[in-house]
């Protein structure tokens, strides 16, 4: 459905690569993950395949057909909500969607409903200037869906949102995909590229450092681990790999050493991995 | 179409919830007082023109006192003179001596009198000592008009086609980049840019947004300041032509900046440069070519022929607003779909 191949981009034009030689593949009605630290190029990655950035080396195929080659038309198919609230300050919520939706030249669906679904009908008819960072969050992911679309970009779609807001989000999502819509998935939450992504591509300095499904990779590169707690000028915590022999030996001389607090094994999560691969932390 | 109207309403939404607005309507009250209550009809100075007859026959004293004395005022003494000169710093004052066949005139005034109001003055004066003497002149050249003599324009109404040109080029021009950097801020302009409206689309619609706003404004400025005995759609083309040509002008600029501080100097800059015609507008004789090629000047022209119609032709300045719009239009397109719809670059 999507491939990436080769992708490069550099925003100075001095050499300095923010994407550097990125390719993947995205099947239909797959929600793929794109997981990275902030800076590390995924929304970079978003905006070249949406379009919004120039496509500088490499190519963006839609069924085959390469972005840059797309029309206006391209747009009647794809949703894209950005990690940054971009409405229309000075149109009310129902405003920036009825108009919104008035730009596609497919049919669309009913901005009430949608803001229904995302929880904001009551909010309808306030000014988005008058909306909280979350509401406009949910705003902004309600418009990616307004024209129904065959391919989803979400960047970020559950950033600041309270627990309860982010699982209606995620439940919608879930729906999009089972409705055969294919959806990119730019986030730092490991947990819910965890919950929701089929495949998932780990980014870090704009290369792909491993890709595959979250089982996988936890086969792969998830060694069983053991978090502990313990108090050093003040609390600290440290998950350790025991299958490796550094681990092994600076765990066994902060137990030894240190006022333990608690101490729990666990299956690696996808975050440890990332870490274990990077060597960064995704926040 | 349908695309075209759903964005059209929205950008007028927008501009209609917007301060400047409230900017345009509290402008257009106070240009049209100006115009109305506060400018005189006439700014020419009270040069009133006294003359003291000192003579011993006071033939001046006797002509005036049974006539009107023209452009004189006749005063009684020297000290009625001085007094009549100290309250109107701009008067002039005359004394008269000697005889009718041998005068002696003696010219008072507070200000200094340029050279061309001397010989005023000194062919007033033999006007009137040759009147005295019983002499007629008969006029010696003739005076032929190319055109039709225009009526009188009361100096206050004058002001209104360069007024009006200004409000093209703020609306166009300045407005266009506030609405424009607006979008930037808010980062709308990223979801239009993924959207299937296009470049097209975009420019037509704030485009057609401030024609809108420019024809309400210019046309009411226009019946409240000079009634409805002007052509009304003659001056709407040239409103539609002028505020298009330079909100595409200020769009193809604003595209450059991402705020009013970043934008100001450039933007200025080249407000300015389009108010420049508004001196040839007062001193007609000043029109270098550079000034006449500013799309301002033809519309400040034509404006004024079409508000006070003296027979000249306003085609070749229409030609010149379809022409630039035309060109703008290329340029603008361009700058939007390589600077404005495409990040990064």
């Amino acid at each position: 459905m999507i491939q990436v191949k080769n992708l490069y981009h550099d925003y100075s034009g001095k050499g300095k690569h923010a994407v550097n030689d990125i390719s993947f593949e995205i099947n239909k009605g797959e929600i793929f993950g794109f997981l990275g630290p902030s800076g590390a190029g995924k929304s970079t990655v978003q905006n070249i395949m949406t379009g919004l950035l120039k496509l500088q080396k490499g190519e963006v195929l839609y069924q085959g057909k390469a972005i840059n080659q797309m029309k206006n038309s391209f747009y009647n198919e794809i949703g894209v909500s950005f990690e940054h609230p971009n409405l229309y300050a000075k149109l009310t919520g129902y405003e920036n969607l009825k108009y919104y939706a008035g730009l596609f030249s497919v049919p669309t669906l009913d901005p009430m409903e949608l803001l229904e679904r995302v929880g904001l009908l009551e909010s309808a008819n306030k000014r988005a200037s008058a909306y909280s960072k979350g509401m406009k969050q949910r705003l902004v992911f309600a418009r990616a869906l307004i024209n129904n679309p065959n391919i989803l970009f979400l960047d970020e779609p559950t950033s600041g949102l309270d627990p309860s807001t982010a699982n209606k989000i995620k439940e919608i999502i879930k729906e999009k995909q089972q409705d055969g819509c294919t959806i990119f998935l730019t986030t730092h939450n490991m947990f819910a590229a965890e919950e929701l992504c089929n495949h998932v591509a780990f980014l870090n300095d704009g290369k792909i450092v491993a890709s595959d499904s979250p089982r996988n990779l936890k086969l792969q590169y998830g060694e069983n681990s053991v978090k502990v707690e313990y108090q050093k000028d003040g609390l600290k915590k440290k998950i350790f790999f025991l299958d490796k022999e550094e681990d092994k030996k600076e765990f066994n001389e902060i137990v030894n050493k240190e006022k333990i607090q608690t101490i729990h094994t666990q299956e690696a999560t996808l975050e440890q991995i990332f870490i274990k691969l990077t060597g960064r932390e995704l926040a | 179409m349908k695309a075209f109207i759903n964005l059209f309403k929205k950008d007028m939404v927008i501009a209609l919830r917007n301060a400047l607005i409230w900017v345009l309507i509290g402008t257009l009250v106070l240009l049209v007082g100006f115009v109305r209550f506060l400018m005189p009809e006439d700014f020419q100075q009270n040069q009133s023109q006294y003359i003291y007859d000192k003579s011993q026959e006071q033939v001046l004293q006797k002509v005036f006192t049974q006539s009107e004395g023209g452009n004189f005022t006749i005063v009684n003494s020297q000290k009625a003179l001085e007094a009549s000169l100290e309250k109107n710093p701009y008067s002039i004052g005359v004394v008269f001596e000697g005889s009718i066949d041998q005068p002696q005139f003696s010219i008072l005034h507070q200000k200094n009198i340029s050279e061309k109001n001397q010989r005023i003055i000194n062919a007033s004066l033999e006007k009137l000592i040759a009147g005295l003497r019983g002499i007629e002149r008969t006029q010696q050249y003739q005076v032929e008009f190319l055109r039709q003599q225009a009526k009188v324009i009361p100096k206050n109404l004058t002001s209104v086609p360069v007024l009006l040109t200004f409000e093209v080029l703020i609306i166009g021009f300045l407005f266009i980049a506030v609405f424009m950097f607006q979008e930037k801020n808010e980062g709308s302009i990223r979801a239009y840019q993924i959207s299937p409206g296009g470049v097209f689309l975009y420019i037509i619609s704030k485009v057609m947004v401030f024609i809108v706003i420019g024809l309400l404004y210019g046309l009411s400025f226009v019946l409240l300041t000079l009634g409805t005995s002007v052509n009304l759609l003659t001056l709407s083309l040239l409103i539609v032509l002028g505020v298009a040509l330079y909100t595409l002008i200020g769009i193809i600029v604003a595209v450059f900046f991402n705020n009013i501080s970043d934008w100001f100097f450039v933007g200025m800059g080249v407000l300015t440069l389009n108010i420049l015609p508004a001196i040839s507008y007062g001193l007609p004789t000043f029109a270098p070519k550079f000034i006449t090629i500013i799309p301002s000047y033809s519309i400040m022209s034509a404006l004024r022929e079409v508000l006070f119609p003296t027979g000249k032709s306003i085609v070749p300045a229409l030609n010149m607003l379809i022409i630039g719009n035309i060109l703008a239009f290329g340029i603008c397109y361009l700058v939007v779909k390589r600077r404005l719809m495409k990040e990064g670059q």
